[in-house]
């Protein structure tokens, strides 16, 4: 369970090794049913829905010290995680699983290496919490944004069932030590990887033929905005609901939104973009965006100036921007091209769109590149984003204002998690 | 009899280049030798900053945006850069439409994904004047002439290339016979390169190899490929310009200076870096260090990219250009490059993220790691 590395003069391949055949053991020595593995994680996840938790303070710690996240930031980013980890949620998960009925026979999973990464708390925990809960024993290098975290997760679990947290094993070490991560992979039938697509080919190269890799590429979402949502009603406006998902863990998570589809023509585009200004405005003052880095603030810069540019000649444009450009909402011109990429940061544009083909016109450029389509309006509107939802291959469907909390089951890829992708079909049996 | 009033305009504003292309001309000329005094680049601002204020809609648009007229302009400082993103959405041109078809117009090399950029050029003059003695400072002070092997597509076959004019217009002043270019695409051809390289090794002659980074990466590999490798004659020399994010496989910046020297018989204080973009008429040179420094008639400035103030110093930040050779559309630029201030010169260190889709993935696949049963 600990991070810390052995000194450098040690062997850490072998250590790395000895550590795999370790968990490997661990695996073999004692049985925890399936059922006590979704109990004990489902109770971590409770926990830290407590405020007092230790476990809760050090993981927002991680994300404020090392991700460096606003603490408010922090926190309501980690409570909008943790609003589908519920205990019931770890079961129904579990339920997917053979054995749970005491019918199915386990299927050995071995130990399964990780590589985590994101800014993020689901991808440091969840692909060590799934292995455990598959019946395996995760071994996973830390990534640099929050590198503690996984650690600390891991902590979490051991207060509530050392067992299983023996299963669970992190480490660190430089991205450059090819060696140790081609040691972690080294012998695995399956493994992970979470972070960019330079980092994910390389991590690949690594890897050997028979490991099956699972890497995800980047993903973005979009929010559709019905007419009707538009309408003024008592309550949180469909604007400040989206201000919420922007917001939320600044942004850099693939369901955060990029871009917002407003039905209603060009007048009403604008009028969501006042008030999504103002929702992130809003949001400004309560969770505030991480300071920058200065290749992040040119990105900020260049799509806030790409907007600037074309309002400064046309009165259909717009670009709104909070003070230091904490948050920039870009409404492009008619007739212009496809909406810049969003460099995240809680920047994104509000495009007007008439219909179907508008929308698929506007977003087309990150058809199979979308992670999901948030969602304000009535049933038809909600119908109209269902297709376009299709279109694009994204997989989830969510309210606006919601899009921060997928379903614990949710995968990017639409794939059913646990057994619905098992790595090596079953042989039928010849007849 | 009465002349159209938009043709005494354009009569008006054709006199008005005219005058300031021969001052700009003249300003390039004086070089190193006589460089331009603060007061004099200031004075050629103003007048820069009157005409394309009357002339470029885009640009008279952007600086009223941020507040800036004619009386307030007293030198190059206050004329905010235009963002080169405009050169991808609009036409940014201090020249009417009218007859534009004909004329220069160049498209930016798209190293990164995404829209590119469109420079319209009322004439070449000013570029090629802006280029060619800045290139012999940098790259051939020691000779008139030398043989060039240009890893690119000639200008024919890629009139909206900037780096493939460059390179025509090197090759007809700085060129000696058997200068060539040695690529149809982006793709060098490796046995003509193999060839001339083999040819300049037994004669004794040295060469320049002049290309972008990514043609140099795929020349490297190709000449690997065939366990070739050369040492090229004493005097051999390598320009390289632009990135190669995106279009090749990735190598560092010392990886590429250890396979000139390993596969094509070139030092590292053989190569000479460039710096230059589309939008802009003239170029910046470094050498291995990569300090990149201009010359005496373009200033530029590291920015704090939020608030757009003088970046602290060894800070990163945007780099700013103000061009005086840029005259048929914008001589103040805000790039998308990050740079960081080193005296007189400026190291870059990175360029706008944004290329791609971005976004974390929410990783965790449990599924995917349930094995088989045992």
């Amino acid at each position: 369970m600990m991070t810390a590395w052995a000194p450098r003069e040690v062997d850490q391949v072998a250590e790395l090794r000895r550590l795999a055949a370790e968990l490997e053991g661990r695996l073999s020595e004692a049985s925890i049913p399936v059922a006590e593995r979704a109990e004990a994680l489902g109770e971590v996840c409770r926990r830290w829905r407590d405020p007092a938790s230790r476990f809760r303070r050090a993981i927002v710690s991680s994300l404020v010290e090392e991700a460096g996240l606003a603490p408010a930031t922090a926190a309501a980013g980690f409570d909008a995680s943790l609003r589908a980890w519920s205990p019931g949620a770890w079961r129904a998960l579990a339920a997917r699983l053979p054995g749970i009925d005491g019918v199915g026979r386990e299927p050995w999973v071995g130990v399964v290496p990780h590589i985590l990464g994101s800014a993020l708390p689901a991808p440091h925990v969840l692909p060590i919490f799934f292995t455990l809960l598959a019946g395996g024993a995760a071994l996973a290098r830390a990534g640099r944004h929050a590198p503690s975290l996984p650690a600390i997760a891991v902590a979490a679990l051991a207060d509530v069932d050392p067992r299983l947290a023996l299963r669970a094993a992190v480490r660190r070490w430089p991205r450059d030590r090819a060696d140790l991560t081609r040691a972690l992979f080294d012998g695995a039938r399956v493994g992970t990887a979470t972070g960019g697509d330079a980092a994910a080919a390389a991590i690949r190269s690594l890897v050997g033929r028979d490991t099956r890799l699972l890497a995800h590429p980047h993903r973005v979402s979009f929010a559709y905005v019905g007419a009707s949502a538009l309408v003024a009603r008592a309550g949180t406006s469909a604007a400040e609901r989206l201000a919420e998902d922007v917001a939320l863990h600044d942004q850099q998570g693939c369901l955060s939104p990029v871009g917002a589809l407003v039905e209603g023509g060009r007048r009403a585009a604008l009028r969501f973009a006042d008030q999504l200004a103002a929702g992130l405005a809003d949001r400004q003052g309560v969770w505030p965006r991480a300071a920058l880095d200065p290749a992040a603030a040119l990105s900020v810069r260049a799509f806030h100036d790409a907007f600037a540019v074309v309002a400064a000649e046309r009165r259909d444009a717009r670009v709104l921007a909070g003070d230091g450009l904490a948050w920039v909402v870009g409404v492009p011109g008619a007739g212009g091209g496809p909406p810049p990429f969003a460099p995240l940061g809680r920047c994104l544009w509000v495009a007007a769109v008439t219909g179907a083909a508008q929308a698929r016109r506007t977003v087309g450029r990150w058809r199979g590149a979308t992670a999901s389509l948030g969602v304000a309006g009535n049933a038809s509107e909600r119908r109209g984003a269902r297709a376009l939802a299709n279109w694009l291959g994204a997989w989830r469907l969510a309210p606006v204002g919601r899009m921060q909390s997928p379903p614990l089951a949710w995968r990017q890829d639409g794939a059913r998690p646990l057994l619905d992708l098992l790595p090596e079909p079953a042989l039928e049996p010849v007849a | 009899m009465r002349v159209p009033a938009a043709r005494t305009l354009e009569a008006g504003r054709l006199r008005e280049a005219r005058g300031l292309d021969a001052r700009l001309s003249e300003a390039i000329r004086r070089g190193w030798d006589a460089p331009l005094s603060e007061a004099e680049v200031d004075e050629l601002a103003r007048d820069l900053f009157a005409h394309q204020w009357r002339h470029c809609r885009t640009a008279r648009a952007w600086w009223r945006s941020r507040g800036v007229a004619g009386a307030s302009v007293r030198g190059w400082r206050d004329v905010p850069g235009l963002p080169v993103s405009a050169y991808k959405t609009t036409r940014v041109a201090a020249f009417p439409r009218s007859g534009h078809a004909e004329r220069p117009r160049f498209r930016s090399s798209g190293t990164t994904v995404g829209a590119r950029s469109r420079v319209h050029l009322e004439n070449v003059d000013l570029y090629a004047a802006a280029l060619v003695p800045a290139f012999r400072r940098h790259a051939l002070p020691d000779c008139d002439r030398m043989r060039l092997l240009f890893l690119s597509a000639p200008p024919a076959r890629a009139p909206q290339s900037s780096l493939a004019h460059m390179f025509g217009v090197l090759s007809e002043t700085c060129g000696a016979p058997g200068s060539a270019f040695l690529s149809a695409g982006d793709v060098p051809d490796i046995d003509a390169l193999a060839a001339a390289l083999g040819e300049a090794e037994a004669g004794a002659e040295p060469v320049f190899l002049l290309g972008a980074a990514f043609a140099f990466v795929h020349a490297l590999d190709g000449l690997r490929a065939r366990g070739a490798s050369f040492r090229t004659p004493r005097g051999s020399r390598l320009f390289q310009t632009g990135g190669f994010k995106g279009r090749s496989r990735e190598v560092t910046p010392d990886g590429l200076l250890d396979a000139y020297e390993e596969i094509l018989g070139i030092p590292p204080d053989r190569v000479i870096n460039e710096y230059g973009m589309a939008e802009l008429a003239s170029q910046f040179y470094a050498r291995a260090d990569g300090r990149y420094s201009a010359p005496p008639w373009v200033r530029w400035r590291v920015l704090d990219p939020i608030g757009l103030g003088l970046a602290a110093a060894g800070e990163p930040g945007v780099l700013a250009i103000w061009d005086l050779a840029n005259r048929s559309h914008c001589f103040a630029l805000l790039t998308e490059d990050l740079a960081v201030a080193r005296g007189s010169t400026f190291e870059l260190v990175g360029r706008v993220a944004g290329s791609e889709p971005r976004g974390c993935s929410l990783d965790a696949d449990v599924a995917a790691v349930t094995g088989a049963a045992t």
